[in-house]
Order: structure tokens, then sequence, then C-alpha cells
């Protein structure tokens, strides 16, 4: 009974642990301006969409969202088709040099990317590419790329062999094995890899700060970092904006669920 | 389709999983290949169906070189041990597979031609997590016949089903083969598969062709002591006898009255089915003698274990030995024509 009771009071700290940060910004984002800073902090008496307001019809942070969104979405067309191909030859053929190219893309993985920002800033002002969404689409396909190789090798990986063999005597060639086959078998583990290279883009702010400050091409993940009054930093539209960052990855998130617990607790292959 | 193997080898590294391999399949034989794992037959299989390259040697269907030929263009089917169902398709689609991708024509009457064949059109919309195994086995079948291959393949289709239906799917398997007279090699390392359903037996062990031959033919003359311990169970039964004089041998230090001429080496190793032993009482003269150390009961006969000295212990199978118990003396008598003889060095047969 005590064991329970402590295990249950424990998981409650846990849950207020990693909750309260949230909430705390959701109450900030719903509050009247003038109690944000009122200390010690109170519940609001009655709630306001002042902050809402300011966030999404007053100030140009629904033009981040999109380009956080269109920017995100392109990285994962990107990176997907480049990774699965690229295990796809990894996971069913030897050739030479095979070793060797694992091992570089190893190296790049463990590349501490804000060691990269210097050069790929210059390389990027030499192509006039500063503010245009290909730098940032180039830089997060990159660097997301071994994460979601090695995802999906260790997804192909499962797939039996005999699926290709059996493919390839059917008559299809490898890209037709590919296609037909290897694709649909590893959709779960595609799916999960483009939602964590999605959700990396979105939360991204170094190169997006460097490489896009600009309005034009501004992040929201940088938006809300630059929102800043003349006189005082408005709180409550920070919070309102990060409540609204964080929205669309909740729907992602709790749409593709089923696909995520999928991808990472089966190999979806049945004999 | 006729087919050849011309000094066909396999290595992977340093190992050799395949010595140089020589045999002729006549254009629509049922051949079985039989040994068990790592003597090479999955190999050999694999390198008809085009999924692995030969090392070296020349593979020949009919008269054309194919070791070039990828898998697709051989017109070669493979029905595979774990059936390999494409588990995304239903089972309608897993069938027309192979005539979309050779953009067969119509493709939707082939398919329920073959199912209807089968007796599976009740599954057609299906996908493959819902049948049984017997079901998968014949989706895995229909797939490989409707495109009417040249050549069959499978690898051990039926180890995978419970023991009833194995014998039924035996029969009906023999049955469509005849039917369709379709060249088939089917590896496997169940010998009583090999028996019933091979025209011809090809035997391998450790990469190498040990025999090949109609399945009597292996049963009844087996050209090496491998082949001998193989095939049939339980297994011939062996040992190495001296022979001291033409009218003697000695087994385990034991003197036997041998009344018929052995052969002319003084060491040879001695075989016997163990059902072309009969049973008379010990220490008669002309017979082996042991002790009954162990009898398997199975219904319709039984397997008596009896051992001859500390190290020699040969199988006694029928009911023979119905009547006696276990460490009960007895004498094991055989005739002259039921012996086999092997080179006990080499291993191969002798006959004389």
């Amino acid at each position: 009974m005590i064991k329970k009771f402590s295990f249950y009071l424990f998981l409650l700290f846990i849950l207020f642990w990693s909750i309260s940060p949230f909430l705390w910004i959701l109450l900030t984002s719903v509050k009247p301006p003038a109690q944000i800073m009122q200390l010690p902090p109170v519940f609001p008496k009655f709630y306001s969409m002042v902050s809402y307001k300011n966030v999404l019809l007053e100030s140009p942070f629904p033009k981040y969202l999109l380009n956080s969104f269109m920017i995100s979405l392109s990285t994962v067309l990107v990176t997907i088709p480049l990774s699965l191909f690229a295990a796809y030859g990894i996971s069913r053929f030897s050739f030479r040099g095979k070793t060797f190219v694992l091992f570089m893309i190893i190296i790049l993985f463990t590349l501490p990317s804000i060691s990269l920002v210097a050069a790929l800033y210059k390389l990027f002002y030499a192509l006039g590419w500063i503010n245009m969404p290909a730098s940032l689409i180039c830089t997060y396909s990159t660097l997301n790329f071994p994460l979601t190789f090695f995802l999906l090798i260790k997804y192909i990986d499962k797939i039996p062999i005999e699926m290709d063999y059996a493919a390839l005597l059917d008559g299809c060639t490898h890209f037709q094995t590919f296609r037909y086959i290897i694709t649909p078998l590893a959709a779960p583990g595609i799916i999960s890899a483009a939602i964590l290279v999605f959700i990396f883009c979105w939360n991204e702010f170094l190169f997006a700060l460097t490489f896009a400050p600009d309005e034009s091409t501004r992040m929201a993940s940088v938006g809300i970092a630059l929102f800043q009054g003349t006189y005082e930093i408005p709180w409550g539209d920070i919070a309102a904006a990060s409540v609204v960052v964080t929205v669309p990855l909740l729907i992602i998130l709790l749409f593709f669920q089923k696909y995520i617990v999928q991808g990472l607790t089966s190999g979806a292959v049945k004999e | 389709m006729k087919i050849r193997f011309h000094d066909l080898t396999k290595q992977y590294g340093n190992t050799t999983a395949l010595h140089p391999l020589n045999l002729d399949i006549h254009d629509g034989e049922f051949l079985v290949i039989l040994g068990s794992s790592g003597s090479g037959k999955s190999t050999t299989l694999n390198i008809l169906a085009g999924l692995e390259a030969p090392t070296s040697g020349y593979l020949f269907f009919h008269e054309r070189m194919v070791n070039h030929v990828p898998p697709g263009k051989r017109d070669v089917a493979l029905v595979f041990q774990n059936y390999a169902l494409y588990p995304h398709m239903r089972v309608y689609d897993n069938i027309v597979f192979p005539l979309k991708i050779r953009k067969a024509g119509d493709s939707h009457q082939k398919v329920t031609k073959t199912a209807e064949m089968l007796g599976m059109v009740a599954l057609l919309q299906k996908y493959p997590k819902e049948l049984s195994g017997g079901e998968r086995q014949r989706v895995a079948l229909a797939r490989a016949l409707v495109r009417n291959p040249q050549v069959f393949l499978m690898d051990e289709p039926l180890s995978n089903l419970d023991a009833r239906l194995r014998i039924s799917a035996r029969g009906e398997l023999k049955k469509l083969q005849r039917e369709r007279n379709i060249t088939t090699i089917y590896v496997t390392h169940d010998q009583a598969e090999a028996l019933t359903l091979g025209d011809r037996i090809a035997i391998m062990d450790k990469g190498r062709l040990q025999q090949v031959g109609t399945p009597n033919e292996v049963y009844e003359k087996p050209q090496n002591m491998f082949v001998a311990g193989f095939v049939g169970t339980p297994p011939m039964n062996m040992a190495q006898i001296s022979i001291d004089n033409p009218r003697s041998f000695k087994i385990g230090g034991v003197v036997v009255e041998y009344p018929v001429l052995l052969p002319e080496t003084k060491d040879v190793i001695l075989g016997i089915r163990p059902e072309k032993l009969t049973l008379v009482p010990p220490r008669s003269p002309l017979v082996i003698t042991g002790k009954i150390v162990h009898r398997e009961y199975l219904g319709s006969e039984s397997i008596s274990h009896v051992e001859i000295t500390k190290t020699i212990q040969w199988y006694l199978k029928g009911n023979a030995a119905e009547g006696t118990k276990t460490g009960d003396m007895v004498g094991l008598q055989f005739s002259p024509e039921d012996t086999h003889w092997f080179d006990p060095v080499t291993g191969v047969r002798i006959e004389y």
C-alpha cells in the first residue's frame, strides 16, 4: 500500500516536473498583460486573448509559421527519399568502400553543428543564399541524413531478404523491388523518420537565426526570440507564440501516434 | 527445361560452399536435392534461381549459358520455406504481382484459374496474416504457378506445416507436378519427402554431390557411407569388421561365421539396413549376438537398439523383436544379399 502510494507520488512529481513549464507558458499566454509580471504569480481571475490577438493578427508571426512549415516539409521531402535510397543500398548490397561510406556518415553524425556555422555562412553568402530557404533546407537535410539513414537501415534490415528474392524472381528490377516491396514494408519506419526530421527543423534555432534572419524567411523559432518591444519584453506575446508553435506538433504526433508506436515497437513484417 | 551444371563452384571468401558440381536435370523431372544444413543445397538452389552468382563453372538452361541472366529473366519460380508472401498485399495482389510486373495479358483470368485449381478462391481478398500455414503455402504455390514457369524451384516448402498437413500437401505437390510436367528442383533435409517426391534424388554433403539416383537406387545401393547413413530411418547399421579368413569375420572382437565370400580386403565396413535384420536365439551359428538396451514402440512396428559391443549399437526395425524385453540377449541374422560394404578409408561402396 505504502509502496503503491509512493509510486504514484513519484509519478505525480514527474508529471508536475515536465508539465509545469508548459502550464506556466499557457497561463502566461492567457493572463491579462498587467498580471504577467505580478509577484507572487497568481492564477488569473479572468482570461484575456489579447496576446493571441497580437501574435496571430497584428504581427508577422503567421508568416513565420508558414516559413517553418514549408522549410520543415521541404527538408523531409529531401531527406527521406535520399536516406531511403541510401539505406536500401547499404542494407541489401555489398560494394567496395561500403565501410568507408558508413564511417563518413557517422563522422557527419558526430560533428557539432556550431562548428559548421561559420563555414556554411561563408558558403551560402558566396552562393547568395542568405535569407533564402534553400540554405536552411540544405543544412537541415545534411544534418538529419545520418539519423534517418541509420533508422531506415535498421528498418530495412528487418525485412526478410526473401521478400527481395521473391520480387526479383517475380520479374522485378531492383528499383521495382524497392518501390513495390521495400518502401511499403518500411512505411512505418519512413513515417517515424519523417516526423523526427520535421520536429528537428521546427525546433531548430541556430542556423535559422544565422542564415535567414530576414522577416521574409524567418522561422517561427527565431520569430519568438525576436519578439521585442521597444521598452519591455512582451512576455504574453512570447508565451502565446510558444503555444501556437507547439500546437501543430501536437496535432502531428496525435495523428501519427499509431505509426510512431508501430515504428518503435515492431518490424511490421509478419512471417 | 533441361538443366546442366558444369563444374559449378561457389565460394564465400575462404569457405567453399560448393565444390565443382556436375549434374544434369532432365526435362520435366522432379529432382530432390537432399542434404542437411550447410550441405550446399540452398546455395545450389539460389544459383539456379539467379539470386547468387557462381564463383566458377557454368549453368545451362537447355543449351543456353545462364550464369549472368538475372532471376526475373530466367522464367524460374521459387517457393520459399517461409513463403515470402508480400504482407502488404491481399492474396489476389500477391498472385497477380508477377503477371503485372511482366505486363502479361488477361492476368485476372489466370489468377482466377490458378486459384480455382488450388481451391483457394475464398482466400483471394484476405491478407497473408489472416491465413493459416497451409493456406499461405497454397498462396505461395499459386504465385509461382500463375505465370507458368519453365522451372519450378522449392526450398523446403512443406517444412513449416504440421505433420498431417505435410503428408497431404506432399501428395498434391506430386500430382500437380505430374499434370504440368514442369521441371522441378526441390530442396529438403527430410529424407521421407525426398524418397516419396523425387523422380531422382541428389544427395549433398559439405558442398559435394554424394550420389544422384532414383529413390530406389539411393536406398538399395548407396554409393558411400554418408548416403547409407543419411537415407533411411533409422539409419543403416554399420560397423568396422576385420576379415581373418574367407569364412568368418570379427566384429568388435567377436568372431562370426559367415558362409559366403567376403570382400578381399582385410578391414572393411559392413552395413545392413535395420529392417533386413531378423531375430534369432543368441549364440546360434551365423549370427551376431547382442543385448537389447532400448526399445521404441511406434505402433505398427518398433525399433530396438541392440548393443553388440560397448561401441557398436545397431538398430533393429520391425515386429521381429516382439516378446523380447530390454536386457535380453538376442541374435541378429541377415542374408548375404542384404549386406553393403564400404571402404573404411574413403567410405566408398565396394562392389564385388
